[in-house]
């Protein structure tokens, strides 16, 4: 069988490879390879440092040590109880403001849309420490409350209580990448159906429930499916925020710590590359089975995907 | 064109031989610069106003009389420096020279040491300079001779006079040995007498101290106690000196009077409230872990090194006293830090020479700025009178130099298997709960402790 048809087709099919091969020899080396590497480190014992440097081939030794490892498990559980706190407000926050934003009621939208999208340019380090201050003891944030009469404002990130609400705070700080993509799902729904809805005397909460809502199904399945990942990979905001330490007791050992720590700190590379796969497959399982709903409740004008 | 080819390639072949002849004719050749990085950041060191100028002026001074090798300093956060390193190290990147770095520091790098010995033997190293047991605390158990003596660190109580005064209560003793009034009677200066005095001298907002009636634990606005950092091993090594690792190089044990020593802190922040407890500790007008400086603390137990820290609300109102005694006999542990060559260095032997300029020529100025006192007796005269220039009150420093002719073995940062892990247990997790909540330290030891810590060394099987 003859790919080429002729020899002009073929040297246009080699320039082609060749101009993409900055990206492929990219996703090669810095993608697949340590995809590879990673999976074959979770079989060896690796040194990467000191007097005994080395790999040992260990089979599932690794795998077995993540089951019977406690402290994995309670950095699941951190890393759970924080996404049911934190999945919900970065779905419905930004689909709140994005609905917002998309009003005609409202002045200046694209000032607003402006302003909303700014902290997201911001270095996400730097917002952090910023935030840090906000929520001190004496930050901006407790002054307000002692504004509206709380005598003994709260210590945000010293509360195993109030931790995730804190973090969660900040996140929200970050929401305009999420607004961003919720504006332009909503400026694809059609207007006709809008004006049918009205025709038929529909009201706001009607069309938004009726209309917008399963219209813009698409849009949320995607923040859904990034909010799961993101959740799980939670790693940053806990890093500057305290070190990684844990504190306030151990609320902020995330997975992603924990992963970080046993790669790095604890240089035992082989169990992070499999603490990393656990999280990876974690994920995969989560999404699969998200995918798995969307026939349910997620409308494609196209058909099913 | 094939005649012009072959003329240019002739005249090429003959400039190349020309250049070939000049350069082997030359009288000066050139010589290689040796680029060395000197990492700094696992200990002191990394303080952007006091420290990192004064290590600049010290390569640079190097590099001028060093052309030939060109020193690269490179200062990393404390925080971060640890994992920076081991990255570094893993990468195949290793710093040439590290430090200071004190045990703590460098036990989470084992093996990652270049054994001293052959470059030590080669240039004729003075080690006499040293007291011999200053010289061996860096030969490490199998390893070699993985540093030499540089600055140590020994302890002993911080106090500040003014609020003694203010309680009427007497100074501390001056010299070690010496007993100490309370009461109108003569007791020693141990941690039961911190722990009376301490409680004296906890004042809350209606000016009751922690021992009358009505006072207040959740209003106090000035403790007794503190302890600025460190963890759980220092604490206990205060009371009596130990290491959790027994001999078969295995198994992990809580020493003889540590139980103690944690119950006393568990009990000065919960029971007799003249320590400030984590919560408190975490506010902003407490430190946020570091609350001596705040003015508000009449003692704090530490190290030569905390001189670094105490800020400027104190000024000239504090001084030193000895480290308390626990059932009759004192342990002064002791922080020593030096610097280390990285086994990957490419240029072990320049390496060697750099450092051993910072530990001689550069040495007056670094010890100063690191709070360090000489390794060399013949030194520390000269440098506790430059800290008398800074602090002019008259700091009985004395007592240091007691402190450090009686320090206590082992040191509270001994090394444990899986040390980093086990560590960042220790401090992170014990050492937090035993301020975070009232507990009964023998049981929690027993039962939740020494088990977890076990787990973490056997993982280094």
């Amino acid at each position: 069988m003859k790919i080429f048809r002729n020899a002009s087709e073929r040297r246009e099919a080699q320039w082609g490879y060749l101009f993409v091969s900055p990206w492929l020899i990219g996703l090669l080396v810095f993608y697949a390879f340590p995809i590879v590497a990673s999976l074959l480190l979770t079989f060896f014992d690796a040194s990467l440092t000191g007097a005994e440097r080395g790999f040992e081939f260990i089979g599932l030794d690794n795998w077995f040590r993540f089951f019977g490892d406690p402290q994995a498990w309670n950095a699941l559980g951190v890393t759970f109880r924080f996404m049911l706190i934190a999945l919900p407000v970065g779905i419905l926050v930004p689909l709140a403001v994005a609905l917002v934003l998309n009003s005609k009621a409202l002045v200046a939208p694209g000032t607003f849309r402006v302003l909303w999208f700014l902290p997201y340019v911001i270095p996400f380090v730097a917002g952090i420490i910023g935030w840090t201050g906000v929520i001190g003891q004496n930050g901006p944030l407790n002054t307000l409350l002692e504004l509206f009469g709380v005598t003994d404002p709260p210590l945000w990130v010293n509360d195993p209580t109030l931790i995730y609400p804190a973090l969660v705070l900040m996140g929200i700080w970050g929401i305009g990448s999420a607004v961003v993509i919720y504006l332009s799902g909503l400026g694809g729904v059609p207007t006709e159906l809008y004006e049918a809805a009205t025709v038929d005397g529909a009201g706001w909460w009607a069309s938004l429930r009726h209309i917008t809502l399963p219209m813009i199904t698409p849009v949320i399945f995607y923040n859904l499916i990034l909010g799961v990942a993101g959740s799980l990979q939670y790693f940053l905001v806990p890093q500057v925020l305290n070190g990684g330490n844990g504190n306030p007791e151990g609320s902020t050992s995330f997975f992603n710590i924990y992963l970080f720590k046993n790669f790095f700190t604890y240089q035992d590379p082989s169990y992070g590359a499999t603490l990393a796969w656990v999280l990876f497959l974690i994920t995969l399982g989560l999404s699969l089975i998200l995918f798995g709903t969307q026939r349910r409740w997620v409308y494609y004008a196209g058909g099913d995907k | 064109m094939k005649q012009r080819k072959w003329r240019l390639s002739a005249i090429a072949a003959v400039m190349m031989l020309v250049a070939a002849c000049g350069g082997s004719s030359s009288s000066t050749e050139p010589t290689e610069v040796v680029q060395l990085r000197w990492f700094v950041g696992l200990g002191t060191g990394d303080n952007v106003e006091t420290q990192v100028p004064v290590q600049q002026e010290v390569v640079d001074a190097w590099n001028a009389a060093n052309p030939n090798i060109q020193v690269t300093l490179e200062v990393v956060p404390n925080a971060d420096a640890k994992n920076t390193l081991l990255t570094q190290n893993a990468a195949g990147n290793p710093p040439d020279v590290v430090g200071p770095a004190g045990v703590a520091g460098s036990n989470g790098f084992y093996g990652q040491w270049l054994d001293l010995t052959p470059l030590i033997a080669e240039t004729g190293y003075d080690l006499a300079q040293f007291p011999p047991a200053a010289v061996e605390a860096f030969a490490v158990g199998g390893q070699g001779q993985l540093g030499l003596p540089f600055a140590s660190f020994p302890s002993f109580m911080f106090y500040r006079p003014s609020l003694f005064e203010e309680a009427g209560l007497e100074m501390p003793p001056s010299t070690y040995g010496g007993k100490y009034m309370l009461n109108g009677a003569e007791v020693d200066w141990s941690w039961e007498t911190i722990r009376e005095i301490g409680m004296l001298l906890t004042v809350d907002s209606a000016g009751k101290n922690a021992t009358e009636a009505g006072f207040n634990p959740k209003k106090i606005v000035q403790y007794g106690y503190a302890q600025p950092w460190n963890g759980a091993p220092e604490w206990a090594s205060w009371f009596k000196p130990g290491q959790f690792l027994q001999s078969d190089g295995k198994t992990l044990a809580v020493p003889d009077g540590w139980i103690d020593a944690w119950q006393w802190y568990n009990d000065a922040a919960f029971k007799d409230y003249f320590t400030p407890n984590a919560d408190v500790n975490a506010l902003e007008e407490w430190g946020q872990g570091n609350a001596f400086p705040t003015g508000k603390i009449a003692m704090a137990q530490s190290y030569t090194w905390y001189t670094c820290c105490l800020g400027d609300v104190l000024g000239e109102d504090w001084n030193i006293a000895p480290t308390p005694s626990f059932g009759g006999t004192t342990s002064n542990d002791m922080n020593a830090d030096t610097f280390r060559i990285s086994a990957g260095s490419k240029h072990p032997v320049e390496a060697f020479k750099f450092m051993t300029y910072l530990l001689g020529e550069a040495s007056a100025k670094l010890l100063v700025i690191y709070g360090g006192m000489p390794a060399r007796e013949a030194d520390q005269d000269a440098f506790f009178a430059e800290l008398d220039k800074k602090y002019p009150q008259g700091v009985n420093w004395d007592i240091a130099k007691a402190s450090y002719a009686n320090a206590s073995t082992p040191s509270a940062e001994a090394y444990i298997p899986n040390y980093l892990k086990a560590r960042e247990y220790i401090y992170s997790d014990f050492s937090a709960k035993l301020l975070k909540e009232p507990m009964n330290v023998s049981d929690y030891v027993t039962n939740t402790f020494l088990p977890a810590l076990q787990a973490i060394a056997d993982e280094a099987e």
